[in-house]
């Protein structure tokens, strides 16, 4: 024979109950302890009709222009990123100017010796 | 609904999620639109009950979407695309509620003070008038304004589970925390919002 639940056993188990997520043996032990105990079953009225009022808030939906919003912000961002990347490119890095304007120095300077 | 049928549209949902990303990592404009029209409005849901404001919800919307077309390579292909999209949201509202917060003086307490005022029936809503669709808006104004009051955690919870209908292991998924830390959290969210709504009545 199954042991009877304890109040604090019964109110754990509110949350399976609610979400129909209870195994039936623990349903049928849960709704016996119900039906004996007003404080629990005061508690389950109160548990239940948190949950179903906020199941019940309707749904936000998104403004009509979100979509377009997202999307034209997405636009900008990945033609800027494109232009940035385009700068990069044509951009030369001091890494390489530095040595080809000393190349062109020394070619310079030996030709104005070599006269 | 029978398990072959859960397992079938499960295969469904991650077939067309592949195909999907493969489109988003070659940053197909098309495929982003469609991202967008698939799950704006219950970003959009889920931002506006984190946040408790239009406008800021609007903005997590936004930031929402353009990480997950930027970050789209560092998607895992076990996840399901939908919790991939949550947690974005997830983590984008709780460092806006951190930034709010740490602010301090400025929206967050606007946003606390208008949920204190929406629990209490005190928030702006017109003239007081016998009617169904008015008592209808102010008990969802105050559930509204009782998620709210909950602390970050807990709400994301109850909005992930009771607002947007994710099943438990989705929340698993969004939330990282083991199912049992989920479920016993999620209890005592109820619990405290079930306090809060009767503290608002009184």
């Amino acid at each position: 024979m199954e042991t009877a639940l304890s109040h604090q056993e019964a109110q754990d188990l509110f949350g399976a109950l609610v979400d129909m997520e209870i195994p039936a043996p623990e349903e049928a032990r849960l709704r016996s302890h119900l039906s004996r105990c007003v404080s629990c079953s005061q508690g389950w009225v109160r548990y239940e009709a948190t949950v179903l009022q906020v199941r019940d808030l309707p749904r936000e939906r998104a403004p009509m222009s979100l979509a377009g919003v997202i999307v034209r912000r997405e636009r900008r961002r990945s033609f800027s990123r494109r232009m940035r990347l385009l700068q990069l490119q044509n951009r030369l890095p001091v890494e390489l100017i530095l040595p080809l304007l000393i190349a062109a120095a020394v070619v310079v300077l030996m030709a104005l010796w070599a006269r | 609904m029978s398990i072959l049928s859960w397992v079938a549209r499960e295969d469904a949902e991650r077939g067309s999620d592949r195909a999907l990303l493969l489109r988003l990592s070659r940053r197909d404009r098309v495929a982003f639109e469609e991202l967008v029209a698939a799950y704006q409005d219950r970003i959009f849901d889920f931002s506006f009950r984190m946040l408790g404001d239009r406008e800021e919800a609007l903005e997590m919307s936004q930031e929402t979407f353009t990480s997950v077309y930027q970050h789209v390579a560092r998607f895992r292909h076990d996840a399901k695309l939908s919790t991939w999209v949550f947690k974005i949201a997830k983590n984008l509202c709780l460092n806006r509620l951190k930034y709010l917060k740490r602010r301090g003086g400025g929206r967050s307490d606007e946003l606390s003070g208008v949920a204190e005022a929406k629990l209490h029936g005190s928030a702006e809503e017109g003239p007081q008038k016998p009617d169904d669709a008015l008592l209808v808006s102010r008990e969802r104004a105050r559930v509204q304004g009782a998620i709210a009051l909950l602390d970050e955690e807990q709400r994301v919870l109850v909005v992930l589970r009771d607002i947007e209908g994710l099943s438990y292991d989705e929340i698993v998924d969004v939330t990282e925390l083991p199912e049992g830390t989920v479920k016993s959290r999620l209890h005592r969210a109820r619990e405290r919002l079930g306090q809060l709504l009767r503290e608002g009545e009184g």
